[in-house]
């Protein structure tokens, strides 16, 4: 069963008419492109040096929390950046 | 040695049965671990070894099974086929699985036969396109800029125009197709069946975009599955904003419960199979830099139309260069001859050209995506202050308010003087011609 917020998601899409699978088919999809952009964005303001050491903690298996930290640390309001990839993904989306 | 050939039958059964990829393993491979006829004669798959995997896939294992796959009965399955079929191959260890990407939701077998090879088309168009603008990009060079563009230039905007132009068709064509077709939706009212088929292209093309990205960067291979890939702590940390959206973890009609690390979560994403810069839309091209647009930072970039003074009372007391953003060549080759094309119309703002370059643009730009529209005018409004003096954008500013009906998108309300929010507001004047032009 969705949640609330997910549900919603549906709803700003104009997806509810659609058939469940489908619906499931494209927040896959756009979950897909939210998080390569993320990777490319967040590779893109590293510096070659913090991208080796993104990837030396990639390959360690770095915990969530660690590497957030390292990104936050490195990358001006990191955060911000993060929620309007996601926010401007969703507008692109909706008037797709 | 096996020599059996593989049977669709038997393929199937193997998926059905509750060791369903082992089954299927087996009946490609042979229980012996012998090869079957059409894949490699070497080895075994042993516990689903990655290495084997990949030489399987290599062969053309999972192409094959995706054939198979429309086959396999689904009308009374709540669970969609690719749902299904990657929770199988995710159970065995198996990341990888067959292209999702390209299933539609209603009835994979009947997309397949009836549309299916308009969609291959539309594919490979959209590669073609994606790969003519990124050679656009090298052409942009800071040396074109310079000296010109010349017959090279012309050389390339008539391919550029082509690759588009087939784009453009085969996507109507598949679109003409579906809706023409009770393959896809059958039951849903045809609004909803293009309207899917709108943001599913979207979302093809963006993710394609992002593959060139991580292609040209040469972080493909290094990052992309260590960092999205399934299990990936970079994805893991991102996953509270995904579901912040909304986006992760959507449960379906299935019942799947909203769990992170679910398989539903991860169907039909390159991303989570390890794929990152290898999906559908990407493979098999050459990508050269497709840097990234930041797209809306009009949209982004509001101010309150009751914190703006009136433009039309500005007195420009002087004349100063604004260094405020360069023009750069970080942006995509095709939205930066558009808004050279705008920029040089804007500039005649009374003139016919200025609307119907306007236009033009945006329909040639994929149909007049937003986000598209919003890259020119970002680029015009950011060239445009870094090339001329404030007097001069105030001119046509107020031109602009004069001859667009200035009143009813408020550029009356901004005030240009104020260099720190000269972005802000070259952002500001290009999201509201936007919107006064999309309506």
């Amino acid at each position: 069963m969705n949640t609330q917020i997910q549900n919603d998601t549906i709803r700003e899409f104009g997806l509810e008419n659609l058939p469940a699978d489908s619906q499931e088919e494209l927040i896959a999809k756009m979950t897909e492109v939210v998080l390569k952009r993320m990777l490319v964005e967040t590779l893109e303001k590293l510096s070659p040096i913090d991208q080796e050491l993104f990837g030396g903690m990639l390959e360690n298996q770095a915990g969530p929390d660690e590497i957030e930290n390292f990104l936050k640390e490195n990358i001006h309001n990191y955060d911000e950046l993060l929620r309007k990839i996601i926010s401007e993904l969703k507008m692109e989306v909706k008037n797709a | 040695m096996m020599s059996q050939e593989i049977k669709k039958e038997t393929l199937i059964e193997g998926f059905q049965s509750s060791d369903s990829a082992r089954g299927f393993l087996d009946a490609a491979v042979g229980a012996d671990g012998e090869a079957a006829a059409g894949f490699p004669q070497e080895g075994n798959v042993d516990g689903g070894s990655q290495k084997e995997l990949e030489r399987l896939e290599a062969a053309g294992l999972f192409q094959k099974l995706e054939e198979y796959v429309p086959e396999v009965p689904v009308a009374n399955e709540m669970i969609p086929i690719n749902v299904r079929i990657s929770r199988e191959l995710e159970s065995y260890g198996i990341k990888k699985y067959p292209d999702v990407n390209r299933t539609v939701g209603f009835d994979v077998r009947e997309e397949k036969s009836e549309t299916g090879e308009l969609r291959d088309r539309l594919d490979a168009a959209r590669r073609a396109y994606i790969a003519k603008c990124d050679t656009g990009q090298e052409k942009s060079s800071l040396l074109m800029r310079i000296f010109g563009f010349g017959a090279d230039l012309g050389r390339f905007n008539a391919e550029l125009q082509e690759a588009k132009s087939n784009y453009e068709k085969a996507l109507e064509a598949y679109k003409d197709a579906v809706a023409g077709s009770s393959a896809i939706g059958n039951g849903y009212d045809a609004e909803s069946r293009m309207g899917f088929l709108d943001k599913r292209e979207y979302l093809d093309f963006a993710g394609a975009k992002d593959d060139a990205r991580l292609e040209a960067g040469g972080w493909s291979e290094k990052f992309g599955d260590k960092a999205v890939g399934s299990g990936g702590n970079f994805k893991n940390f991102l996953i509270k904003y995904l579901r912040e959206a909304g986006l992760y973890a959507v449960g379906s009609g299935d019942g799947v419960q909203n769990d992170v690390n679910h398989p539903s979560a991860q169907i039909g994403s390159d991303a989570d199979d390890g794929n990152v810069g290898k999906n559908s839309a990407a493979n098999g091209s050459e990508y050269a830099v497709y840097p990234g647009i930041s797209g809306n930072e009009a949209a982004s970039a509001t101010t309150s139309p009751s914190e703006m003074p009136d433009v039309s009372e500005i007195q420009v007391a002087e004349v100063t260069p604004i260094e405020a953003v360069p023009a750069g060549n970080e942006f995509d080759f095709e939205i930066d001859m558009l808004a050279q094309q705008y920029r040089e119309s804007a500039k005649n703002v009374h003139s016919p050209e200025y609307a119907k370059v306007y236009n033009d643009s945006v329909v040639a730009l994929l149909g007049g995506r937003g986000v598209l529209m919003g890259e020119i005018m970002d680029r015009n409004a950011q060239e445009y202050i870094h090339e001329n003096t404030q007097s001069d954008t105030v001119k046509l500013l107020d031109s602009l308010r004069k001859s667009l009906a200035g009143d009813a998108i408020g550029l009356k309300k901004l005030d240009p003087r104020a260099d720190e929010d000269m972005f802000a507001w070259s952002a500001r004047v290009a999201d509201m011609m936007r919107k006064r032009w999309s309506k």
